[in-house]
């Protein structure tokens, strides 16, 4: 378990993914994930740390005064108009650390879960809010199985019964789709 | 949609729910759905690589 606390979304810097890819490639090199698949989500990590529209781009989650992220969010801000911009939140990755908590048979799996339910609502409430910043009316959450688009419609019916809802939800494809109204 | 001004390049007016909305409706889906399929939600993510930048 890395701890109970909140996380924060944000941009990486040079430091922040210096130290990310350090500590994740030296936890898989310890048996917490294939080294192989790090070595390839830092590669492309590395090549999408600036934010450019229509490019996907690397963001981290982390705890606070800590420079290891304890995910990666895949996000994509896209302007379709000059009246349409959509940010679409294609993908969450777990530091192997929690990943390995989350998915064991043994005491450490619920505190894994509860990390990981938080790092899933930071990498919400990030895509949102940079929704907000970016002016971009329509947020859209990828999920390429039918179990993750379950999932999803889960989350779209819970968003739908907000008492304070200026939005459209509607699952359209593979994404939730959430457009402010 | 609600646009603030009405010139060449309209500003739009983003309204999503708050913090603390987004957070109740994430955790009651979580209840709702059961902690298995959250689960597969976040572990899939990662053979999924080719598809998530078709989806891009």
């Amino acid at each position: 378990m890395i701890s109970k606390q909140s996380f924060v979304f944000k941009a990486f810097d040079e430091k922040s993914f210096q130290s990310t890819a350090e500590v994740w490639t030296q936890e898989a090199l310890n048996g917490l994930a294939f080294p192989s698949e790090i070595e390839q989500l830092m590669a492309w990590a590395a090549r999408h740390l600036a934010p450019q529209e229509g490019a996907s781009v690397a963001y981290g989650i982390f705890s606070p005064d800590s420079k290891v992220a304890v995910a990666i969010c895949e996000i994509v801000v896209t302007r379709k108009s000059v009246r349409s911009k959509w940010i679409k939140m294609l993908r969450v990755r777990l530091r192997p650390q929690i990943d390995d908590a989350l998915n064991s048979t043994s005491e450490a799996s619920s505190a894994g879960l509860r990390d990981a339910l938080e790092i899933f609502i930071q990498a919400t409430l990030g895509t949102f809010k940079l929704g907000k910043v970016a002016q971009a009316n329509t947020i859209k959450i990828y999920g390429r199985t039918r179990q993750q688009a379950d999932f999803l419609r889960f989350l779209g019916v819970e968003l739908e019964k907000l008492p304070h809802n200026p939005m459209m939800v509607a699952m359209e494809g593979k994404f939730l789709v959430v457009q402010s109204a | 949609m609600k646009t603030a001004s009405k010139d060449s390049s309209p500003t739009l007016v983003v309204d999503f729910p708050s913090d603390q909305e987004l957070r109740s409706a994430v955790l009651r889906a979580v209840e709702n759905a059961g902690t298995d399929l959250f689960k597969t939600f976040l572990n899939d993510y990662k053979q999924a690589t080719e598809t998530v930048a078709q989806a891009a």
